[in-house]
């Protein structure tokens, strides 16, 4: 039994894929990029539907909570990236609703994205590309590589190191809390098939997976913040 | 499970990249339009308040200006006024002295001719009694020429005397 | 596969690591907050920005087990 049941967990654990394209010698389509299309079409079916009817003048109850999230979103990126946050307010919010709604997806039965490590990979190699892409675009070229010598040039080569450093930790802290806490669910679903999983879903499902979202977030924000601002 | 496949990343990638083209127009795009509009819309109201409280206040100030030249107006009309009445009146006392002067002068002038009438009809019917008299005295008509004369001559002796 | 198992348990121990940090990490917070309520948002994504990074080194000791487990 306990075999079988490491069988099944290794089996769980892989990535399955879901079909494959049959070009180029195949491409294999995975389970999370499914069900990012599905959490892509969500979002933007919900989106649609919410912003059907806005009004400057006279906002429904939908339209404020709708208005009160982006604006706390536009506060949080203004408050760390200064003067230059309006390109990057947009991004980090699809990242921080990709992410979120992909952490809570687990819920619903569906495999969480944010298991496959290559996902989170993905994720992690554009926060790089944010990261250090704001730092040469709002710098210039030279002002950008002197950023790598601050805030004194002993730390260049520990600088250089950051630029592959963060995003792998970005990537693994991801992945690993929610393969984490999926391999924990698993186990103790094994265990005690009811009513103890759903307690501890709340907490590895719901809260582990929003503190994810927006540790994720806030990192991005704040690694970009530290390459655009001018201050130290 | 930990091995990292190209397609995925390229595929979350892509799924990225058009999730945010289209949460961009359709979510944030709309929502931030919102915000801006209200705030423009919420600044230009204070604008047009505060337009319309300088506009007041500088009504205010020109109708209190008008106020104060009207009252300057009235004030200078009511002067003009009594100077010209005062000017007509001290015309009018003046004119009233000259009368009066006039008056008075006439009155003496008349006074003194009739006195002097009244002086000659005397002093001729003195002449004339004190002819009588003197024919009286020497019985007979002295009503020559030269005896007029000497009465004439004694006269104004008396007269001069007198 | 023995050795193996007693290798991801070792690696498994930075969790310690990353625990006695975030409660410190934590505790400290905790601390400031009551001295000071009023800057309790720049400590809480101060300490967030901390307890991320000290849990790094929890989920890398966690990565390094399962690759044992699993890979080696």
């Amino acid at each position: 039994m306990l075999e079988s049941f490491k069988e099944s967990l290794v089996s769980a654990l892989g990535n399955k894929t879901a079909f494959t394209i049959p070009v180029l010698g195949g491409i294999p389509v995975a389970d999370s990029v499914v069900v990012t299309w599905i959490i892509m079409a969500l979002l933007a079916a919900l989106s649609l539907l919410l912003t059907r009817k806005l009004s400057v003048r006279s906002p429904g109850k939908v339209q404020t909570a709708l208005e009160w999230a982006v604006q706390l979103l536009n506060d949080f990126v203004r408050s760390n990236l200064g003067a230059h946050w309006r390109p990057f307010a947009p991004w980090l919010g699809t990242v921080a609703l990709y992410i979120g709604l992909s952490n809570l997806i687990g819920i619903l039965g569906l495999t969480p994205p944010t298991k496959d490590i290559s996902v989170t990979a993905a994720l992690a190699i554009m926060s790089m590309l944010l990261i250090y892409g704001a730092q040469f675009r709002y710098n210039g070229l030279l002002g950008g590589l002197k950023k790598f010598a601050e805030p004194m040039p002993l730390l260049l080569p520990i600088n250089l190191m950051e630029v592959a450093i963060r995003p792998l930790a970005l990537c693994m802290r991801l992945f690993g809390n929610i393969l984490g806490a999926f391999i924990i669910m698993e186990m103790l679903k094994f265990l005690v098939p009811v009513i103890l999983p759903a307690v501890f879903s709340i907490y590895f499902d719901l809260f582990d997976g929003l503190i994810q979202t927006v540790v994720f977030v806030f990192l991005t924000t704040l690694f970009t913040g530290e390459g655009i601002q001018e201050e130290t | 499970m930990l091995e990292f496949e190209p397609a995925t990343i390229l595929f979350t990638v892509i799924n990225l990249l058009v999730l945010y083209l289209i949460l961009r127009k359709l979510l944030f795009g709309r929502v931030n339009a919102v915000l801006e509009q209200r705030s423009a819309l919420v600044k230009g109201k204070i604008a047009a308040a505060e337009d319309n409280n300088r506009q007041a206040e500088e009504r205010k100030l020109q109708y209190e200006r008008q106020l104060t030249d009207a009252r300057h107006e009235g004030a200078k009309i009511v002067a003009d006024a009594q100077s010209r009445a005062q000017r007509l009146y001290e015309d009018k006392m003046l004119q009233a002295e000259a009368d009066a002067k006039r008056l008075r002068s006439a009155a003496e002038a008349q006074i003194a001719t009739e006195r002097e009438a009244m002086l000659r009809g005397a002093r001729s019917e003195v002449a004339a009694l004190a002819l009588m008299a003197a024919a009286k005295v020497a019985e007979r008509s002295m009503d020559g020429a030269d005896d007029k004369a000497l009465i004439d001559t004694f006269l104004s002796e008396v007269s001069e005397q007198a | 596969m023995t050795l193996g198992i007693i290798a991801a348990g070792i690696a498994v121990f930075t969790g310690i690591g990353a625990g006695i940090g975030i409660g410190f990490a934590t505790g400290k917070a905790s601390e400031a907050i009551a001295r000071q309520p009023e800057a309790s948002g720049k400590i809480n994504s101060a300490l967030l920005l901390g307890c991320a990074l000290a849990e790094g080194t929890a989920i890398f000791g966690f990565i390094t087990a399962l690759l044992i487990l699993f890979m080696g």
